[in-house]
């Protein structure tokens, strides 16, 4: 009996501990747009049902229902899973309810089994579709560059590109120039090396930035250059001032030592905030895209054949030049895996989490 | 700015993108609507726009400057030049014009396009031929 209420109290422990609640906000919400990402008022606008292209009385079919609300039930039963499975997760002894790894871990394992999920329709429907063909003719602009032109957008775009860059390296160059002047309690190699993590960070967003500005076709997303530039640098923008919210807090933090120092405890609340403004800002994402896409880019998707979309979510295509495409289902884009300056940005991507990782372990 | 002439590919078509790209471009370098001395877009960025591979854009580029009409340069890019054409044309020229106007009018038909629409269309590009 006492074992019981022993068990009973970790459980309910666990259940209010603010990490479990942060984890399993988290997959709702993600399980959430997967869903409503899925609905068919978005994927009919496109002709477009788990990235295959189809005739477009399939969607309402009974077949096309059926595979749809399977996919809901598979994916709310996965995060139902995961959070079950991450409350009896074993705690190990060296971790406590607040790590970080736990907290980071019910999230991804929920968005890899929703996009098992999304493959699986993605087969289904493959195989039971009326698949429509691709539009036989592209047509583009001859002087695109000329028609999209706006030297503001001009200016955003470098401002886009280089802030992520120079900013750290503006920051390690004071460092470095500053490297005896550090208060006591602090250290100069510890902000260098802070300031270097906020480097390959900000190569990042400024590399997608790039490649949604200069290494995407303009047809695809919206049907005038001018919709398309406005709206892949909206896009390109809200994705950019996430990891450089980042990118400026850690070169402010890496400096702040040099400016008489502030004791920790005062860096706390702007830290704990600047979280919340982040996935206040995540959501904003997701909204304001869907409202941008609705206005500046009805109907935009990519011309080439489905056989060049892996599982319907991955864009391989050597013969295509594009480094980003619209994603075929759902909001946001896809990269061209076949592309080399894509292989770059996505070591960066990797090495990134990997020094996040490192600097939490 | 006005609106810039569009460039069709036809991915379903027995003609190779290059010939299609290049068929095109040279049409609106005889109608006038690239003037000469007009810069073409950098292949690279006319393939990303139009999905084709840069080597698609470069044979095109490279067809139209062996004809004459465009002037590559390293480092400017491909210009439009002010050809003149030959003072006499070839004698086969005309004919090879014939066949391949015999040809084209039989495929728009067989698509289902009326004699009136297609001698509406023949005299609407003689009269642009005309002020060329």
């Amino acid at each position: 009996m006492l074992m019981a209420l022993t068990t009973l109290q970790v459980f309910a422990n666990r259940l209010t501990s603010p990490t479990f609640l942060f984890a399993a906000n988290l997959v709702i919400a993600q399980t959430a747009l997967w869903d409503w990402q899925s609905s068919k008022s978005l994927t009919r606008a496109r002709n477009m049902f788990f990235g295959m292209r189809v005739d477009p009385e399939f969607i309402a079919s009974n077949i096309g229902v059926t595979i749809h609300k399977r996919f809901r039930q598979r994916i709310w039963l996965w995060s139902f899973a995961v959070i079950v499975g991450y409350c009896f997760f074993p705690w190990r002894p060296s971790y406590t309810p607040g790590d970080l790894m736990t907290a980071v871990l019910p999230p991804l394992l929920a968005s890899a089994g929703n996009l098992l999920m999304f493959a699986l329709a993605n087969r289904e429907t493959g195989k039971l579709a009326t698949l429509s063909l691709e539009p036989p003719t592209r047509t583009a602009s001859l002087f695109v560059e000329q028609e999209e032109s706006n030297a503001w957008l001009t200016a955003l775009d470098w401002f886009a590109i280089l802030l992520p860059i120079v900013l750290p390296l503006a920051t390690i160059a004071v460092i470095a120039l500053h490297w005896n002047n550090f208060p006591r309690g602090y250290s100069a190699q510890h902000e260098l090396i802070a300031a270097a993590q906020a480097a390959l960070i900000g190569i990042f967003p400024a590399g997608i930035y790039l490649a949604l500005r200069f290494g995407a076709r303009s047809s695809d997303w919206a049907p005038t250059p001018q919709a398309s530039r406005r709206y892949r640098t909206v896009l390109g923008l809200m994705l950019w001032s996430i990891f450089s919210i980042q990118v400026v807090q850690m070169c402010s933090l890496a400096l702040l030592p040099l400016l008489g120092g502030l004791p920790f405890q005062y860096l706390l609340p702007f830290m704990r905030y600047s979280q919340r403004a982040t996935l206040g800002l995540l959501l904003l994402l997701v909204v304001a895209q869907l409202y941008l896409r609705k206005k500046l880019a009805r109907g935009s998707s990519d011309p080439m054949p489905d056989h060049y979309w892996k599982l319907g979510m991955f864009y391989h295509n050597a013969a295509d030049p594009a480094a980003v495409v619209p994603v075929r289902s759902g909001i946001g884009f896809a990269v061209n895996s076949a592309n080399r300056s894509v292989w770059f940005i996505g070591a960066i991507g990797i090495a990134t989490i990997l020094v996040c990782l490192s600097s939490v372990l | 700015m006005p609106k810039s002439p569009q460039i069709r590919i036809d991915t379903t078509s027995t003609t190779p993108a290059y010939k299609q790209l290049a068929d095109q471009l040279r049409v609106l370098a005889v109608e006038g609507v690239l003037k000469p001395g007009e810069s073409l877009p950098p292949l690279r960025r006319l393939a990303l726009e139009l999905g084709v591979h840069f080597n698609t854009v470069a044979e095109a580029y490279r067809v139209l400057a062996q004809e004459g009409f465009l002037l590559i340069t390293h480092g400017h890019g491909a210009r439009i030049t002010d050809r003149n054409p030959p003072r006499r044309p070839e004698p086969e020229s005309l004919e090879n014009f014939r066949q391949r106007l015999r040809e084209l009018v039989a495929s728009v038909r067989a698509h289902g396009l009326s004699t009136k629409q297609i001698t509406s269309e023949l005299n609407t590009a003689a009269e642009g031929l005309e002020k060329c």
